[in-house]
């Protein structure tokens, strides 16, 4: 069974996100879901997770604020943006950071589901 | 720095971004108003900053009461009404959205631009002497739109 744990200020993005999961060909994973980065370091403090799909504009703690500390604290967990920064300025950061992923919004299910392939996660 | 960005550049990449948002996400097609349509005047709608180092712009879209329910429907696929919380919330993203494709798309011109979060706004939109406001009506399935971008009046 694979963790994940999305990230987004939106109760709609984070909708479309399980929504875009469930029809994935990704199988047997289980999602939680946090509403700005605090909330998720909290998360990940706690337990593990397989993946973090998050946003990069969030209140209190950005997504590649959360990267950063996350990585700062050693916890080991594979991370992507879902986020509606698509500028090669943020994906050369993001991944500078260790982020695996940049999707741009608005994505396709294909879009997020070739990325999960490639990263071999099922 | 966004002197060299007119008001009508900043249009037109709302409108890519609009149409790029409502084709992928929603599944629909954005179209242009028929001329001589009217929105009516209090509108609710949503504005994201777009922050550069000297100055900044608003992005935003407005339309009535049920047209914010049309779109915030199809965003959660829900058939349901469903509350303000979760309108003001699907307008937001929607919204987020926008900018994204609009720094995306002007970042050649324009790179040092931050997304603001997002506003909602209710009724009539004030705009001062030292702003500029250009707005563009389009139909996203029945439901109709104006976009708008707000900006100072030197850019």
């Amino acid at each position: 069974m694979k963790n994940l744990l999305i990230v987004d200020d939106s109760k709609a993005m984070r909708m479309i996100i399980r929504r875009g999961l469930s029809q994935s060909s990704l199988r047997d994973y289980q999602t939680e879901e946090a509403t700005n980065g605090q909330e998720a370091l909290q998360k990940l403090r706690m337990r593990s997770y397989d993946l973090v799909i998050a946003d990069w504009n969030m209140p209190e703690m950005s997504g590649i604020e959360l990267l950063k500390t996350i990585r700062a604290e050693s916890i080991m967990v594979r991370f992507g943006f879902i986020t509606s920064e698509g500028t090669e300025d943020i994906r050369n950061l993001a991944t500078s950071c260790g982020a695996e992923f940049v999707i741009v919004k608005p994505f396709t299910t294909e879009t997020l589901d070739a990325v999960l392939m490639r990263m071999e996660l099922k | 720095m966004t002197s060299a960005i007119t008001p009508k550049h900043w249009l037109t990449a709302a409108r890519a971004a609009a149409q790029e948002f409502a084709s992928t996400t929603l599944g629909l097609v954005l179209t242009e108003a028929v001329p001589g349509s009217e929105m009516p005047e209090d509108l609710t709608g949503c504005f994201v900053a777009l922050v550069g180092d000297e100055d900044s712009i608003q992005i935003g879209f407005a339309t009535n009461a049920s047209g914010c329910q049309c779109l915030a429907k199809a965003l959660f696929a829900s058939e349901a009404e469903l509350p303000n919380e979760d309108v003001y919330d699907a307008l937001g993203e929607i919204a987020n959205i926008l900018a994204g494709g609009v720094k995306m798309r002007l970042a050649s011109a324009h790179s040092q631009l931050a997304i603001g979060l997002p506003i909602v706004m209710e009724g009539h939109l004030r705009v001062t002497e030292r702003q500029v406001l250009v707005a563009e009506d389009f139909l996203l399935d029945q439901v109709a739109i104006r976009l708008l971008i707000l900006c100072g009046r030197e850019a």
